[in-house]
């Protein structure tokens, strides 16, 4: 094993454990926080204490990693197999087919001139307004907050 | 003689398509302000669907996330037609189609950089190609199917993506509001919602580090939906039909699965230029050529070159003098970043009056006066106001002395608000004639909450904070649901933004009482 590929497979290895310690990290503080919450429903599942515990528990992996990152765009270190076009049939077969059809600048036409007219029709009837609303609104369930 | 080799720099440089990918994230979140105070941007710019995705709750943000307000049109279907998204969608999709994805998206720039950490990279194959369907899957169920059925269903707006899957909204809203102090109070609101979304957006982060743009390639439904246009855009990669020999070089060299150049999974990131050996694949705009392969540009006159430089230069100035302008609008003039935000036209009367006096016959109202001081914090008597409800009654925070206080601020257009408000129903009647409570519709109106209200038989008070004065008072920022609960003096027991339920009220409850 060539030390360029020993590289790659390090910073995989920090990867992978930096991704599972930090879902790892977030299951059990909500197994642990939902237990609590079932005995007090006043209690917190997360608070930045936690939150700021388990992150630097994380930190040594995440700086390790990040040194070995540089390193590596220092080096110039990639993965060389990675780069190199794809071999096989399946990708090249229908290469050389055209994609585009024979009226195009009439549908380009028809859909600007459709999108104009429902962007008129949107402002009219209070679907723009409907955006912005919805923008400016932190709706914490959808951003995943809760 | 040995070639010379290039230098660090010289083979590391951005490209003009990475440095057009950064200008574009920092043109979609240009109130870079909004990661200083915690707050998002509410002024007239989200009116504006951005092209790429980007979360409309990063505190930067400065337009719509096209994507979100796709989900929120098809979730408003049982009372208005989404015409204007349809219309953003159309005209995106024709001018750029999928450009979008290669050159504006902030989060495909996320990707491309967490596909520079360099591992092992998972390479593409008919495995892959055939995950690359699974988007449009994503687009069916999660970003149409979902928001509908819900909406004529239930009558509840729920966008499935963004709150199932959406690892911009994670990362963009979520961490980006969570990592600032300012929001220290929305940790109380996390929960198993947020560690499933957690754990995702770690997942496709992981997934993005060994193959490139995955989330992009196999999960998009936005870029699913610009890829429908791909083959009518107007600016994008093009082959000269005349010049290819067919020789799949293009296709082989390409890093996403397209089976074709310019087919609904091609980027137009222009890397397949390099690889033409003919000279077959440019950018154009039209009939324009943006960008054209070198050996064309090889025979042209000898003032060519600096021509192209000198327009590269021009254009260069006019977009930064663009962001520039950006940047000082967004976070020092536009009067919404000083507290103007834009207000709904009120649709239904609802006076406010501050500091009503009490002219209250409640019982033994003496017995619960409070020398709190006033304010929206816990243990802070909160100060007096005056709804109008929509039952045409008025409720007077100063009546409800010698009773516990629940206020839930609310809206139509918001999903857990609705999905709780059965449990404050429940509550008030178990506990009616000890408790007051009333909730206030935030003044952004986008369903008739009346209407939206006729059939639902709720026992409590509704009213519309129709210039926020109420919600100031709480402190809410427009962030909902929130919850305010006082105890029989007026003070605050409990003020926090985020989803209730039944077992939570009922311990305020208990704890208001005490």
């Amino acid at each position: 094993m060539n030390k360029n590929k020993a590289y790659l497979i390090l910073q995989a290895v920090v990867c992978v454990a930096l991704a599972a310690l930090l879902a790892v990290s977030a299951v059990s503080i909500c197994r642990e926080g939902m237990a609590r919450r079932a005995l007090d429903p006043l209690e917190s599942i997360y608070t930045p204490q936690i939150v700021a515990r388990r992150l630097a528990a994380i930190a040594p992996l995440f700086f390790a990693g990040l040194g070995l990152l540089i390193a590596g765009l220092a080096l110039g270190i990639r993965d060389e197999g990675g780069e190199k076009p794809v071999r096989g049939a399946y990708f090249a077969r229908a290469a050389g087919q055209p994609v585009r059809p024979k009226n195009k600048r009439a549908i380009q036409a028809v859909i600007l001139a459709l999108a104009a007219a429902l962007i008129v029709a949107g402002v009219l009837n209070g679907s723009a307004r409907d955006v912005l609303y919805k923008a400016i609104t932190i709706c914490t369930e959808c951003v995943g907050l809760g | 003689m040995d070639k010379p080799k290039a230098s660090w720099w010289q083979a590391h440089r951005p490209t003009t398509r990475r440095l057009i990918q950064l200008y574009s994230a920092l043109l979609h979140n240009a109130c870079v302000k909004g990661f200083i105070t915690g707050e998002i941007y509410k002024g007239s710019g989200k009116y504006l669907c951005a092209p790429g995705l980007n979360c409309y709750s990063c505190p930067a943000a400065v337009g719509a996330c096209p994507l979100g307000a796709i989900q929120n049109a098809l979730a408003s279907a049982d009372h208005r037609a989404g015409w204007y998204v349809l219309g953003i969608v159309l005209l995106y999709g024709v001018i750029l189609g999928r450009t979008i994805c290669g050159w504006l998206c902030p989060f495909g720039l996320v990707q491309e950089l967490l596909d520079k950490i360099p591992t092992p990279k998972l390479r593409k194959s008919r495995l892959t190609r055939a995950l690359s369907w699974l988007k449009y899957l994503l687009l069916a169920v999660f970003v149409a199917a979902v928001p509908l059925w819900y909406a004529l269903k239930e009558g509840i707006p729920l966008p499935g993506f963004c709150k199932y899957i959406c690892p911009a909204g994670t990362l963009e809203g979520a961490v980006g509001l969570l990592a600032n102090p300012a929001n220290e109070g929305m940790f109380g609101m996390l929960g198993a919602l947020f560690t499933r979304k957690f754990v995702i957006m770690t997942a496709i982060g992981l997934a993005c580090v060994f193959c490139y743009r995955a989330f992009c390639r196999f999960l998009c439904p936005l870029g699913a939906i610009y890829g429908l246009f791909n083959r009518f855009n107007i600016v994008g990669v093009k082959v000269d039909d005349g010049r290819c020999n067919r020789c799949g070089a293009c296709v082989r060299a390409c890093g996403m699965d397209v089976r074709r150049v310019g087919d609904h999974e091609c980027i137009h990131c222009g890397k397949c230029m390099a690889s033409c050996s003919r000279g077959a694949i440019s950018v154009k705009a039209g009939s324009v050529t943006l960008k054209a392969p070198d050996m064309l540009c090889a025979g042209d006159s000898a003032g060519a070159p600096a021509r192209r430089r000198r327009t590269g230069r021009v254009l260069w100035a006019a977009a930064l003098a663009l962001l520039g302008l950006a940047l000082v609008w967004f976070n020092a003039l536009d009067p919404a970043g000083k507290g103007g935000a834009p207000r709904a036209p009120v649709e239904a009367e609802a006076p406010i009056e501050t500091e009503t006096p009490a002219e209250t016959d409640a019982p033994a109202a003496e017995d619960f006066q409070s020398d709190a001081p006033v304010g929206h914090e816990a243990g802070q008597r909160l100060e007096d106001f005056t709804l109008t409800c929509f039952d045409g009654t008025e409720f007077h925070l100063a009546d409800a002395r010698g009773k516990v206080t629940f206020i839930n601020f609310w809206a139509t257009h918001c999903t857990p608000c609705i999905q709780e408000l059965p449990y404050f129903d429940a509550l008030y009647r178990a506990h009616e004639g000890d408790i007051a409570m009333i909730a206030v519709h935030s003044s952004l109106v986008t369903k008739d909450p009346v209407e939206f209200l006729a059939d639902k038989g709720f026992s409590f008070p509704f009213a519309l904070d129709s210039d926020d004065a109420v919600t100031a008072l709480a402190g809410g920022t427009g962030t909902l649901p929130q919850t305010v609960v006082l105890n029989r003096r007026g003070e605050v027991v409990y003020n926090k933004i985020g989803s209730v339920t039944a077992e939570l009220l009922e311990a305020l409850y208990d704890e208001a009482s005490r």
